[in-house]
């Protein structure tokens, strides 16, 4: 309950923050609309030349990108200005704030900063996945729609994971704003289904970075191509990179040495 | 009474870069870094009882600011011990964090673009503050600290006293038993110093809360502290009563004397530290200030004399000086 309270003041100020300049508005309009028109367009020439990518369609990879958008929203609602925020705390020593109030640093981190606009990009998801199961005809059991939210959120904590792990490193280089740039391209290779990518690589983009599978997973729920034999992965995959987050995270807060006065 | 803050041996060394100026060692620097350790804390041990205003002294970088991140957890020790209301800070227990808090003068916390209000009910969601006792303890600072007008307007439009002011407002709604004060006059005006310093003592004094303070102004440490620790280097050189301070640590006495005349040589008797008309400041060595008094009285003709300890600033200065 406590949390929740927490949150909820915190997207509240967030949102006072945002209004306060409208113009970030338009700007995260025309940046989603940028990478909605670039993301839809590159399926559409892909597929000018075949009907298959794998075994995904037309209509299931625009679910992919549907999902694709939610990830990017949720990570551009707060994960990465939480994160930005907590760099230029290290930076400049007001991460000492934050050590000082009496929650979780690592949780707190991360809701501490909201930014109202990307819900822009999360709506634009949602409308993408709603409309590709309507024209792809999904199978709207009850069953295929808890774990299309099962293994939704397994990708929010998988992604959020990763990044903490990339940001950590701030405890010990200070300034890592490239971090953002790296996660950025890698990020890339979530456009497109874990399927088409050769072996090795697809284990590379599962368990060390894991954000082509965090998107695919719940995409694949959507348009059946799910294999319940890597069902397992929904639990272990978070899992471990969440622990492997928080060991660095604590060892970072070790190793803290803040900004001298 | 057990003492709220109980510290010993406490240590701290930081790993810091070295390298030669210049674009070469830059280079040389990405592939090969070279690091010295400092310590920026060493062997420091002392205790704090319940309410008191302790005064941390000591030149820049001599250690208080790391002193007192340690006490309120947000540094690990490199070795030693410290218990605040019982707790290990640097374990940053959910239950000790919710009775202390810091306010350090050179870095805000209050968000820019927002009233301190905003911010305040952000810590009231966060220290779990119910609405009454919060309503209550916002007047009662308001008044304090005379916050009425400012809580409404962003931070960006106040001034630097007033928007510390709401800092420290800030600091206090969850009511911490124990405050780290690090520099909170740093930047202020000699009004705003005053009330800063004002409220500093009300607060202490209705509430109980023990203070540790650190600051560069010795007006601030004169005013609160009966108590001051002085650091210099990371290890402690003093403990113990403001004026005991300037009693252990000024080797002189100073006279102020009077004369008929105003070209009198006393330089054979100490030092003239100043010299306006008719009116000497002499400096004496303290074990010699009968002697230089008798023969002032037999030798001159005085209309005044008044023997004084130094300024405390010239004690402090003369303390750290001679290491």
């Amino acid at each position: 309950m406590h949390l929740v309270r927490v949150i909820g003041v915190h997207a509240r100020i967030g949102i006072l923050k945002d209004l306060q300049y409208r113009v970030n508005f338009a700007g995260q309009l025309v940046n989603s609309a940028l990478g909605f028109l670039l993301a839809i367009g590159s399926i559409l020439v892909v597929f000018r030349h075949t009907d298959l990518l794998g075994d995904w369609t037309q209509t299931d990879l625009i679910m992919l990108i549907g999902v694709f958008s939610i990830v990017r929203g949720f990570i551009n609602l707060f994960v990465r200005p939480g994160l930005q925020a907590y760099m230029e705390g290290i930076r400049t020593g007001l991460f000492d704030y934050v050590l000082l109030k009496p929650l979780d640093s690592q949780l707190y981190v991360s809701i501490r900063e909201f930014r109202i606009w990307s819900l822009v990009d999360l709506l634009t998801g949602v409308g993408l996945v709603v409309w590709s199961g309507w024209v792809g005809g999904l199978d709207a059991s009850l069953f295929t729609i808890v774990l299309f939210f099962v293994t939704m959120l397994a990708g929010f904590s998988v992604v959020l994971a990763f990044w903490f792990i990339l940001g950590t490193s701030a405890f010990w280089f200070i300034k890592v704003d490239n971090i953002f740039v790296v996660f950025d391209s890698l990020f890339q290779t979530a456009r497109w289904p874990l399927a088409i990518y050769p072996g090795a690589v697809r284990i590379l983009l599962t368990f060390v970075v894991p954000v082509a599978w965090a998107v695919t997973m719940p995409a694949a729920t959507l348009v059946g191509k799910l294999e319940i034999g890597s069902l397992w992965l929904t639990l272990l995959v978070p899992a471990f990179f969440v622990a492997v987050s928080r060991i660095f995270w604590k060892i970072g807060i070790r190793h803290y040495s803040g900004a001298s006065a | 009474m057990a003492p709220v803050v109980e510290v010993r041996e406490l240590t701290k060394s930081f790993k810091v870069p070295v390298r030669q100026s210049g674009l070469g060692a830059a280079v040389k620097s990405l592939f090969d870094r070279k690091f010295t350790l400092v310590d920026a804390v060493k062997d420091v041990s002392f205790t704090i009882d319940r309410g008191e205003i302790v005064g941390f002294l000591g030149p820049n970088g001599a250690g208080k600011t790391t002193t007192l991140k340690m006490l309120s957890g947000l540094l690990h020790p490199t070795s030693g011990t410290a218990t605040v209301n019982g707790h290990i800070p640097w374990k940053r227990d959910n239950t000790y964090l919710r009775t202390i808090n810091m306010v350090m003068g050179n870095r805000h916390q209050l968000s820019w673009d927002l009233p301190a209000g905003d911010t305040y009910k952000l810590h009231q969601a966060i220290y779990q503050i119910p609405d009454d006792e919060f309503e209550r303890t916002l007047e009662e600072l308001s008044d304090l600290l005379d916050l009425h007008d400012l809580l409404t307007k962003p931070v960006r439009n106040l001034s630097l006293g007033e928007r510390m002011k709401c800092e420290l407002g800030g600091a206090l709604l969850h009511r911490p038993e124990v405050m780290f004060l690090d520099e909170p006059t740093l930047g202020l005006d000699v009004t705003m110093q005053h009330r800063i310093r004002d409220f500093v003592r009300s607060y202490n004094l209705r509430h109980g809360s023990t203070i540790l303070l650190t600051s560069h102004y010795m007006a601030d440490i004169a005013a609160l502290c009966e108590r001051v620790v002085v650091i210099h280097r990371g290890q402690l050189l003093f403990d113990g009563p403001l004026a005991q301070l300037v009693a252990k640590f000024a080797p002189v006495k100073r006279l102020t004397i009077e004369l008929d005349s105003a070209d009198a040589d006393l330089g054979s008797l100490g030092t003239v530290v100043a010299h306006d008309g008719f009116t000497y400041q002499l400096e004496v060595a303290k074990d010699e200030t009968t002697d230089v008094t008798s023969h002032l009285l037999a030798n001159y003709n005085l209309s005044d004399i008044a023997v004084e300890d130094p300024p405390i600033e010239r004690v402090i200065e003369q303390v750290f000086a001679t290491e």
